[in-house]
């Protein structure tokens, strides 16, 4: 399913999709639209553009993993929305790729997309570099049921710099004489830990708020 | 080219910043003189507790083992001395890194502690 607000563009990445041989059950050129349709049309994968009339990119993103775990969102943004991608990575999107990359390169992003391989730019490796280096700087709340911040191991952490660096999955894996697999791993667990580190955060936030309204009433 | 950073401001003071600046700038040239105008270039912005680093990486053929030392004792490593110079002159150091085949890569780090200095003594001067 493909959510943009330009038609134009919507309609080409649509068809270039279908050209591959890949399923295109839905389109969308709103927020709204964007949420209601991938309920009814269950896809895949969900390729979604982050700046959408109606409704957020970022919030349609959490809407629908919310509503179906097993959906893969494919952030297709254009540069400069930082905050945008990385909100949307840590409310579930599993991929980020620039509107300037090729048919080919969105062709396997997808395909990648669906199969459960996180699908990185060097840009979104070094977002989440500095997420994590935030979440590691911030003051330790302290008490015993607070979740700790996620962690990157030393291994992941120079997986994801070598991505930010632009080097392919390939090299990396040559570099550090491990298999492709294991690269793909790496790179897979800093992104699900963000996301767990996400999902823990809001569920204590909810917490928080109905003790509050309890002890109001 | 392509930039990838943490997403949020990295401060430095003034002085280190233009040195810094200036020798991306001359990694930049370099990867243009050498590399070739088909060339990628990714630059890496990291804001580490201590310290920050940023790299300069191209796709480029690469520097074959050995050369580097031969060009540094031949005195033509005119650009790759101007970095070394202008990090050591801000407290941190410049490293040429390069894999067969993987491109080379300029890794500059800038400890805080050194920028912390540099950002006293520019304010003494004023």
């Amino acid at each position: 399913m493909v959510v943009d607000d330009h038609p134009m563009w919507r309609d080409a990445v649509a068809r270039d999709l279908a050209e591959a041989g890949l399923d295109v059950v839905a389109t969308a050129g709103d927020g709204e639209q964007a949420v209601r349709r991938a309920q009814a049309a269950v896809p895949d994968v969900l390729v979604l553009d982050l700046n959408l009339p109606l409704k957020p990119g970022v919030q349609v993103c959490k809407e629908v993993v919310a509503a179906n775990p097993a959906l893969r969102v494919l952030v297709l943004s254009a540069s400069g929305e930082h905050a945008d991608v990385l909100e949307a990575v840590k409310s579930g999107a599993t991929g980020y790729l620039l509107k300037s990359a090729s048919t080919e390169e969105l062709i396997d992003a997808v395909r990648r997309t669906a199969e459960g391989d996180a699908v990185f730019t060097p840009g979104l490796a070094g977002l989440v570099l500095g997420e994590y280096r935030r979440l590691a700087g911030e003051p330790a709340a302290g008490t015993p049921d607070d979740p700790k911040a996620p962690q990157l191991t030393d291994r992941e952490t120079e997986v994801l710099r070598l991505v930010a660096k632009g080097l392919s999955y390939k090299q990396i894996a040559e570099r550090l004489v491990i298999s492709h697999r294991t690269v793909q791993n790496h790179v897979q667990n800093t992104l699900g830990k963000l996301q767990l580190h996400n999902r823990v955060e809001l569920v204590r936030y909810a917490i928080e708020r109905g003790i509050d309204r309890a002890d109001d009433a | 080219m392509t930039l990838s950073e943490p997403g949020a401001p990295v401060l430095l003071a003034p002085p280190v910043a233009r040195e810094l600046a200036a020798a991306v700038s001359a990694a930049l040239d370099n990867v243009r003189r050498h590399a070739g105008a088909e060339a990628h270039a990714w630059i890496l912005v990291e804001d580490e507790p201590g310290e920050v680093i940023v790299t300069v990486r191209d796709d480029g053929p690469g520097i074959p083992e050995g050369r580097l030392a031969e060009a540094e004792g031949e005195g033509r490593l005119g650009v790759a001395l101007s970095i070394r110079g202008r990090l050591r002159d801000i407290g941190g150091t410049a490293e040429l890194i390069s894999v067969p085949g993987q491109g080379t890569e300029v890794e500059l780090r800038v400890p805080r502690e050194a920028a912390r200095d540099a950002r006293g003594k520019a304010g003494k001067a004023r």
